[in-house]
């Protein structure tokens, strides 16, 4: 439940606080929805407690809220997207010139955006002036995200969200090769390796692009592809393709090089050079396989995010 | 000494390239016939 | 009956699989004939969407359903994850 208190003299000054004890969030984000209208639709905070209290000064012509606001075991759905235990902890203040701060931590412990990501923590603080949009800067403190098998270093940006522009390094460590060919569930493909390397992210307004990223690896791995029907027999015609499956039916690499080259429409352009060889195919000569691979991730994650849905509620119903 | 003739294997690589365009379709074209359904048949849904 | 004034009055909700469901345990005959016709319609279009995206006809509907759901208006019935009637 809610309560407040607020006092005022005869010159207008005074106070008004309130706090609102711990709030269950089971289904209420409708409610929620009429105090905070910009709630993005897609937005469901499903399960949580939140606590709130704030403080507002005010005197004759000026006025200052100081705000803080904290959510624990939280679960919220964002369109496809999931996430549980979501802790988020903020400090919030505005004041009559309109300059703002909100200053907190976000921790995500399990999020699904078709694939499992845990993040280390998201410490943020976003200021600015809500009259001068050009004003506004959120920055991230550096972060980790555990993924894949492996992690994704982010160091501290600083940006306008409203007008992004910005260039920083990301490094990876440790991405399972397994891990990845896992998302295309293909029968027959199976690949064992990690994937280190760095990728320089370009944040404008039009989003997110990656231009000759470099990953790669100079552990051993192995890929081994054994075709459906459908492939082998496209593999007939084409000569290209028909030596790629040979030597992919067991090709032991030495050295992987992966460029990664990503659009804001979720267009990828994926060069992978793989040097190695197939003990068992041509008495083993060495092999040197370029592969180009074009796809859109994004239509990948949205595929990943149906086919989880999908499969949940085929389960359920059969279960019944 | 006989000197001996051994076919050893070559040992320049074989270099092989490939072109591959992974298309996510499936899925995604569930949710576009789902999008132009609701769209013409609204009455029904 | 309109579906539309079926839907804000409680008497029908989305299900799960797609198809239109009445609440309730005793549907008068106009809300019966209503869901029969409506789903009768919807399986028609979903076997035929169902085979142009090639994907087996329950796995349209399991998508279906949950665009519908999600898609149902604040008030509306709607199904949960373990088939019950809950308004959104």
């Amino acid at each position: 439940q809610l309560d407040a208190n607020y006092q005022y003299n005869t010159q207008g000054a005074g106070f008004l606080n309130w706090t609102l004890a711990r709030y269950a969030l089971q289904g209420q984000t409708p409610v929620l929805r009429r105090f905070l209208p910009e709630l993005p639709a897609k937005l469901d905070l499903a399960q949580g407690n939140l606590t709130h209290n704030a403080s507002l000064r005010f005197s004759a012509n000026r006025w200052s809220l100081q705000a803080n606001t904290e959510l624990t075991s939280g679960v919220v759905n964002y369109g496809e997207i999931y996430a549980q235990n979501v802790d988020w902890k903020s400090q919030f203040s505005l004041d009559s010139t309109g300059q703002f701060q909100d200053q907190g931590n976000l921790l995500l412990e399990y999020a699904n955006i078709g694939l499992p990501i845990t993040s280390s923590g998201i410490r943020y603080q976003y200021r600015g002036n809500t009259s001068n949009t050009n004003t506004h800067q959120l920055r991230l403190e550096s972060q980790k995200l555990f993924l894949l098998g492996g992690e994704i270093y982010l160091p501290a940006i600083q940006v306008n969200p409203l007008n992004p522009n910005s260039i920083f390094l990301v490094s990876i460590r440790d991405i399972q090769l397994s891990s990845i060919l896992e998302l295309y569930a293909q029968q027959g493909l199976y690949g064992e390796g990690t994937i280190d390397g760095q990728l320089p992210i370009q944040i404008t307004p039009l989003g997110i692009s990656i231009t000759r990223g470099n990953l790669g690896s100079v552990i051993p791995g192995v890929i081994r592809y054994t075709p459906s029907h459908g492939v082998g027999a496209a593999a007939s015609s084409n000569i290209g393709l028909r030596l790629a499956l040979d030597a992919l039916t067991d090709l032991r690499y030495t050295l992987l090089d992966l460029e990664v080259n990503y659009q804001p429409s979720g267009d990828a352009h994926l060069i992978a050079r793989l040097q190695g060889n197939n003990p068992n195919w041509q008495q083993g000569r060495p092999i040197d396989l370029t592969l180009s691979v074009e796809e859109n991730i994004l239509d990948l994650l949205t595929a990943l995010q149906i086919s989880n849905r999908i499969t949940d509620s085929l389960d359920r119903r059969f279960r019944r | 000494c006989t000197p001996t003739v051994q076919v050893a294997a070559p040992t320049d690589p074989i270099t092989i390239n490939l072109n591959v365009k992974i298309q996510h379709e499936i899925l995604v074209k569930v949710d576009r016939e789902i999008d132009a359904l609701l769209e013409q048949n609204s009455d029904l849904f | 009956l309109s579906l539309e004034q079926a839907k804000s009055q409680g008497l029908v909700g989305e299900q799960l699989n797609g198809y239109l469901g009445a609440v309730g345990n005793s549907p008068s005959a106009e809300v019966r004939n209503l869901v029969n016709s409506i789903n009768q319609q919807r399986n028609e279009l979903y076997k035929q969407r169902a085979r142009e995206s090639s994907v087996t006809l329950d796995v349209f509907e399991a998508r279906a359903g949950e665009r519908l759901r999600e898609r149902a208006n604040s008030g509306e019935f709607i199904q949960d994850s373990n088939g019950q009637w809950r308004r959104k």
